[in-house]
C-alpha cells in the first residue's frame, strides 16, 4: 500500500520534473530525498544485505523470485545492484575495506581470476540446502556455491540455414561466408569456444595455438567480433549474421519472444559457463544473512523456477529438467553435466592476458 | 582587370554566381548533417513502437506496449529520478564554478591560465574508466563512503569542462573593453557582472550548462564506478537491459526523453520564447 | 561598502574554487592512478618504467595509439565541416525554426549512448540502410562493410560529437555584430569572401572549443567504439577497459591512461595557443 504511494510519487516527481523544466526541477530534488530515504526506514528488523545480479534476465529473475523467497525465509531485506561480472570484481577491489556488496554473483572464470582476499570461504554449516547440490558441485573448501550452469553450444537462424549445424567444424564451413559472429575474448563465451577447438584440433587447455591456427582460417567466415551479447543478438536480427557460439538458455529465451534462432548441441559437446555466489571478506550486513541469501538461490524452489524461466541448468539435483531443455540435452542432470565441458579456469586465468593480445591480434588483422 | 581593387563591384552575375553557390553549400552540407543528425535516433524511436517481444527494425507491426510497460518499471523511475538529481545538481555546480573561473581566466593572460585551462580540459582528456578508478580508490583510501555526493562530485569534474569552455570562449569574443568600461564608469564587480558580463555571455553559459546536464545524464563509465551500491542511474540501468536482452523498453525511454524535451521546449518558447533565451537579439 | 570589498579582490581568485575543487577531486584522484603506473606489476614496490616500456615495445599498442589519434583527427574535421554550416544556418534561423533546429541539434544527446549504438548496426550493417541504398541506386555491386570497421566508427563518433562542434560555433556566431557582415557586403565582399575574411575568423573561439571538446571526447570515448568497433578495432579506452577490469592489470592500465592524457594535453595546449592568437586576431 505505501508502496504503491511510493512509486506514483516517484512518478509524479518525474513528470513534473520532465514535463515542467529547470524551475521543478528543485522540487523534484526534495520530494525524492525523501522517497529514497523511506526504503531504509521502512526497512524490517531482519537486516538488508546487498547483492549484485548479474544484469538482464538474470535480474530479472532474481527480483521476481530470489529476493522475495529470500525475504520471506529471513524477513530480512536484499537489495540488488546489476553488474557484469567484471565489473562487480574491479568495484570491489577498488574498496576492500568499505565492500560495496555483500554477496557477488558472478561467473566462475571472473571469480577464479579475482583476488581471493576480497571473499571468505563459505560458511557450508550455514547452509540447509548445500547438501542437495549435484555431487559435482560439493566440494570441500569452496567460496560459493556455483547456482547455475549454462550451457554453450552452436545458435544459428533456422531460417536461413535449414539443416542444422552438427559440429564446431561447421562455423569454418564456406557456405557460410561472412555470416559467422563472436564475442570477444573477454567473453567467457569465447575462451570457452577457443578452449573447445584447441581441444578438437590437438591442443589442450594450455596449449591454444591450434585454436589461433584455426582462428585465422575463420577470418573469411567472420563478419564481426562483437563486444557483448546483446550486440550479437542484434545481428541475428537484423540478419546481419546466421551462426555463432551461444549459450541454450538466451537462446530460449530469444526464441520464446519470437525471434529466429534455434540452438544445438555439437557432437564434440558443448561446455558450461558457471555463474556462482560468494560472501565477501567483511560485509556490512551478517555472515548469517549473506549465507542465508545464497542459500535460498540454491533451494529447490528458486531453482526449479530459475530453470522453467530462465532456462539455465540447475545445480540442486532434485530439480526435475523440463521438456524444452531435455528435448535439447537429455532428461537429467547427470546426463547433461557428462555432455558439457567445465573450463579449467586457473589455466586460462594464468595465460589469458596473452591469449587476449593473441586473440585481438588475429581478428585485428 | 586585374588591376581592379580587391573590394571592387563585381559584376551581377558573378554576384548571384557567389551568392547562390555560397547558400548552397552552406544549405548542402546543413540538411545533409540535420539528417545525419537525426536518423539514429529515428529508427530507435520507430523501433521503439514495436509490436514484437525484441528490439528489431523495421519493426514487424506497431504498438504502445512498451511505453505501457514502462510504467510498470518501479527501478527505471527510481533511476530516472537519481540521474535526474544528478544532472541537476552537477549542472548546478558546474555552472557556478566554472563561470566563476572563466571570468577569471579571461581576464588574465598570465601563465597560470594555459595551466589552468589544460587542468580544467584534462578530465575530458582521460576516459570516464581511468577517471572513475581513480576516484574511486582516492575515496576508498580516503575512507569516504560512496552516497549521491560522491556521484556529483565525479559528474562535476567531468562536466566542467563543457560550461569552461562555452563561458570562456563567449568571453574571449565579448573582450574585455565593455567591462573595463563598466568599471571606470564606476559600477562595481558585482554590478558589471550581472548587468553588463553576464547578459552578454549567457549564450555560452546556457550552452555549457546543456551540455554539461546532458552528458551528466547519459554518463555511464564514471557512474559505474563512483555510485553506491543502492544508487542506480538511468543510463547504466539501461546499459545493463540492452546488454543482453535488446529490451524494447530502453527504446521506449529514449522516445519518452525525447518527447519530454520536445514538451518542454514547446512550453519555454511559449512562456519565454525560447530562441529569444538562447540567442540575444 | 563591505560587499564590494568581499568581492572587490583580484579576478584571479575567482578562479580558486574551482582550482581547490579539481585539486582535492581531480588530480589528487589521478595522482594515486598515475603512481601505480610505475609499478613493475601490480602489488610489487619501487619506481620502475616497465610498464611504459610495455606499451612502446609492442607494435599492436603503438598502432592503437596512432589509430585512435587519427581517428580523433577525423572525427573533429568531419565534425567542423559538417557542423559549422548547421551553426551558420542555425544563428540565422528564426521564429519556430529555430525551436526545430535546437530539437534536432540535440536530438543524439537525448538518444543514450546504448540505444543508439542499436541504430546503427541498422545503417551500417550489410542488410543496413546505407547498403541497401547504395546498392539500390546502383553504385555499389556488393555490400560494403562498415560495422567493425575504422569508417563505421568514425561516422558514428562523428554524428555523436556534431552538437558539442555545432553548440560551441553557435555561441560564437550569435555574437558577430551584423553591422561588420553589413560592411563586408556594402564593400562588395561577396559571400564567400565574407565568409572567408569575416565570418570564419570572428567564429574562430567557437570552432577552438568545438574542436577541443570533440577531439578530446572522441579519444576517450568508451561505448560507442566499443559497441561498433566490436572486438576487432581497438582504441585506447577499450584498452584501458581491457587492462583495468577484465585483466585485473592497473598498473598497465593507468600507464595507458598517462599515455592517452598526455597526448590529449599536447592537442589542447596546442589549439590553446591557437586560440590566443585568434583573441589577438578579434581584437
Amino acid at each position: 500500500m505505501s508502496r504503491q504511494i511510493l512509486r506514483m510519487s516517484r512518478r509524479a516527481v518525474l513528470g513534473a520534473a520532465v514535463f515542467a523544466g529547470a524551475g521543478w526541477a528543485l522540487k523534484g530534488c526534495t520530494g525524492t530525498t525523501t522517497t529514497a530515504n523511506s526504503p531504509e526506514a521502512s526497512a524490517t528488523t531482519g537486516g538488508k544485505i546487498i547483492a549484485t545480479t548479474l544484469p538482464g534476465s538474470w535480474e530479472q529473475f532474481n527480483r521476481s523470485t530470489l529476493v522475495p523467497a529470500f525475504s520471506t525465509a529471513k524477513g530480512a531485506e536484499a537489495s540488488l545492484v546489476p553488474l557484469v561480472s567484471a565489473e562487480q570484481v574491479a568495484k570491489l577491489k577498488a574498496s576492500p575495506n568499505s565492500p560495496p556488496f555483500d554477496v557477488l554473483a558472478l561467473d566462475s572464470g571472473v571469480f577464479e581470476g579475482a583476488p581471493k582476499e576480497l571473499f571468505q570461504k563459505l560458511p557450508v554449516d550455514k547452509l540447509t540446502h548445500y547438501s542437495e547440490l549435484a555431487e559435482r558441485f560439493q566440494t570441500p573448501d569452496s567460496w560459493g556455491p556455483i547456482i547455475g550452469v549454462q550451457a554453450v553450444g552452436i545458435a544459428y537462424n533456422p531460417k536461413v540455414i535449414t539443416t542444422p549445424p552438427t559440429s564446431w567444424e561447421d562455423l569454418w564451413n564456406p557456405a557460410y561466408k561472412g555470416r559467422v559472429a563472436l564475442m570477444a575474448m573477454k567473453n567467457n563465451h569465447t575462451i570457452g569456444f577457443m578452449q573447445k577447438i584447441a581441444q578438437m584440433q590437438g591442443g589442450s587447455a594450455e596449449n591454444m595455438e591450434p585454436a589461433f591456427a584455426a582462428l585465422k582460417q575463420l577470418a573469411p567466415n567472420l563478419a564481426g567480433v562483437v563486444a557483448n551479447a546483446g550486440a550479437l543478438i542484434t545481428l541475428f536480427q537484423q540478419g546481419e549474421v546466421d551462426i555463432a557460439p551461444h549459450d541454450l538458455n538466451s537462446v530460449k529465451l530469444l526464441q520464446s519472444k519470437g525471434v529466429d534462432i534455434d540452438w544445438v548441441m555439437p557432437k564434440e559437446g558443448g561446455f558450461a559457463l558457471t555463474p556462482m555466489m560468494s560472501i565477501v571478506k567483511s560485509p556490512t550486513a551478517s555472515v548469517d544473512l549473506a549465507a542465508a541469501y545464497i542459500d535460498a538461490a540454491i533451494s529447490k524452489d528458486v531453482q526449479t523456477q530459475m530453470t522453467e524461466t530462465t532456462y539455465v541448468l540447475p545445480t540442486n539435483k532434485s530439480v526435475p529438467i523440463p521438456e524444452p531443455i531435455a528435448k535439447k540435452l537429455g532428461g537429467s542432470l547427470e546426463e547433461i553435466i557428462a555432455k558439457l565441458e567445465f573450463m579449467d579456469w586457473a589455466t586460462i586465468n594464468a595465460n589469458r592476458t596473452e591469449w587476449v593480445e593473441e586473440f585481438d591480434k588475429i581478428v585485428q588483422a | 582587370m586585374s588591376s581592379a581593387a580587391p573590394f571592387a563591384p563585381q559584376s551581377a552575375t558573378l554576384e548571384k554566381v557567389d551568392r547562390l553557390s555560397f547558400n548552397w553549400v552552406i544549405w548542402g552540407i546543413a540538411i545533409f548533417s540535420l539528417a545525419v543528425l537525426t536518423l539514429p535516433t529515428l529508427i530507435v524511436v520507430i523501433a521503439s513502437f514495436s509490436s514484437a517481444q525484441t528490439l528489431r527494425f523495421p519493426p514487424p507491426g506497431f504498438s504502445l506496449q512498451w511505453y505501457l510497460a514502462l510504467f510498470n518499471y518501479p527501478e527505471l523511475w527510481t533511476a530516472a529520478t537519481t540521474s535526474f538529481q544528478v544532472a541537476l545538481w552537477t549542472t548546478v555546480l558546474c555552472v557556478l564554478l566554472g563561470v566563476a573561473a572563466a571570468l577569471a581566466m579571461s581576464g588574465s593572460r598570465a601563465r597560470w591560465v594555459s595551466a589552468m585551462d589544460a587542468l580544467v580540459m584534462s578530465p575530458l582528456a582521460l576516459p570516464g574508466i581511468a577517471v572513475g578508478l581513480g576516484m574511486l580508490t582516492f575515496f576508498s583510501i580516503m575512507g569516504v563512503r560512496l552516497s549521491l555526493t560522491t556521484l556529483i562530485i565525479s559528474h562535476v569534474v567531468i562536466c566542467i569542462p563543457y560550461v569552461i569552455r562555452t563561458t570562456l570562449a563567449s568571453l574571449t569574443q565579448l573582450g574585455s573593453a565593455l567591462r573595463e568600461a563598466s568599471t571606470v564608469l564606476g559600477a562595481g564587480p558585482i554590478y558589471t557582472f550581472f548587468h553588463v558580463t553576464l547578459p552578454l555571455i549567457k549564450q555560452g553559459v546556457i550552452t555549457g550548462s546543456f551540455m554539461a546536464f546532458l552528458s551528466s545524464f547519459d554518463n555511464i563509465t564514471v557512474s559505474l564506478f563512483l555510485s553506491d551500491a543502492r544508487t542506480e542511474v538511468l543510463p547504466i540501468r539501461m546499459w545493463s537491459m540492452i546488454e543482453n536482452d535488446l529490451d524494447v523498453r530502453a527504446a521506449a525511454i529514449s522516445g519518452l526523453l525525447i518527447l519530454g524535451t520536445a514538451l518542454m521546449m514547446i512550453v519555454m518558447e511559449r512562456v519565454s520564447g525560447l530562441s529569444k533565451f538562447l540567442v540575444k537579439s | 561598502m563591505k560587499a564590494s570589498q568581499l568581492f572587490s579582490p583580484k579576478e584571479w581568485q575567482l578562479a580558486l574554487p574551482l582550482a581547490f575543487f579539481l585539486h582535492l577531486f581531480y588530480v589528487a584522484p589521478l595522482a594515486i592512478l598515475l603512481a601505480s603506473s610505475f609499478q613493475q606489476a601490480p602489488g610489487v614496490a619501487g619506481v620502475s618504467l616497465a610498464q611504459y616500456g610495455n606499451f612502446f615495445g609492442d607494435a599492436v599498442n603503438r598502432d592503437v595509439l596512432v589509430d585512435t589519434f587519427i581517428l580523433g583527427v577525423q572525427v573533429t574535421l568531419a565534425c567542423l565541416i559538417f557542423g559549422y554550416p548547421v551553426a551558420y544556418i542555425y544563428a540565422r534561423a528564426v521564429g519556430i525554426w529555430k525551436t526545430i533546429l535546437t530539437f534536432l541539434i540535440l536530438l543524439p544527446l537525448l538518444t543514450s549512448a546504448v540505444v543508439r549504438t542499436f541504430g546503427w548496426v541498422v545503417i551500417l550493417g550489410k542488410q543496413g540502410l546505407v547498403n541497401s541504398a547504395l546498392l539500390g541506386l546502383g553504385v555499389l555491386q556488393e555490400p560494403v562493410k562498415l560495422l567493425f570497421t575504422h569508417h563505421g566508427v568514425a561516422i558514428a563518433m562523428t554524428q555523436i560529437q556534431l552538437p558539442l562542434m555545432i553548440l560551441p560555433i553557435v555561441a560564437s556566431i550569435s555574437q558577430i555584430d551584423s553591422r561588420l557582415l553589413a560592411a563586408s557586403a556594402s564593400l562588395g565582399g561577396g559571400a564567400w569572401r565574407t565568409f572567408w575574411k569575416v565570418v570564419f575568423p570572428l567564429t574562430l573561439p567557437g570552432v577552438i572549443s568545438g574542436c577541443l571538446l570533440v577531439f578530446a571526447l572522441t579519444v576517450s570515448s568508451f561505448v560507442t567504439p566499443s559497441i561498433i568497433g566490436g572486438g576487432q578495432i581497438m582504441y585506447m579506452p577499450t584498452l584501458i577497459y581491457q587492462q583495468a577490469v577484465v585483466l585485473l592489470n592497473g598498473p598497465f592500465a593507468a600507464a595507458i591512461s598517462a599515455i592517452l592524457l598526455v597526448m590529449v594535453l599536447t592537442v589542447v595546449i596546442g589549439l590553446s595557443v591557437l586560440s590566443q592568437r585568434s583573441r589577438a586576431y578579434i581584437r
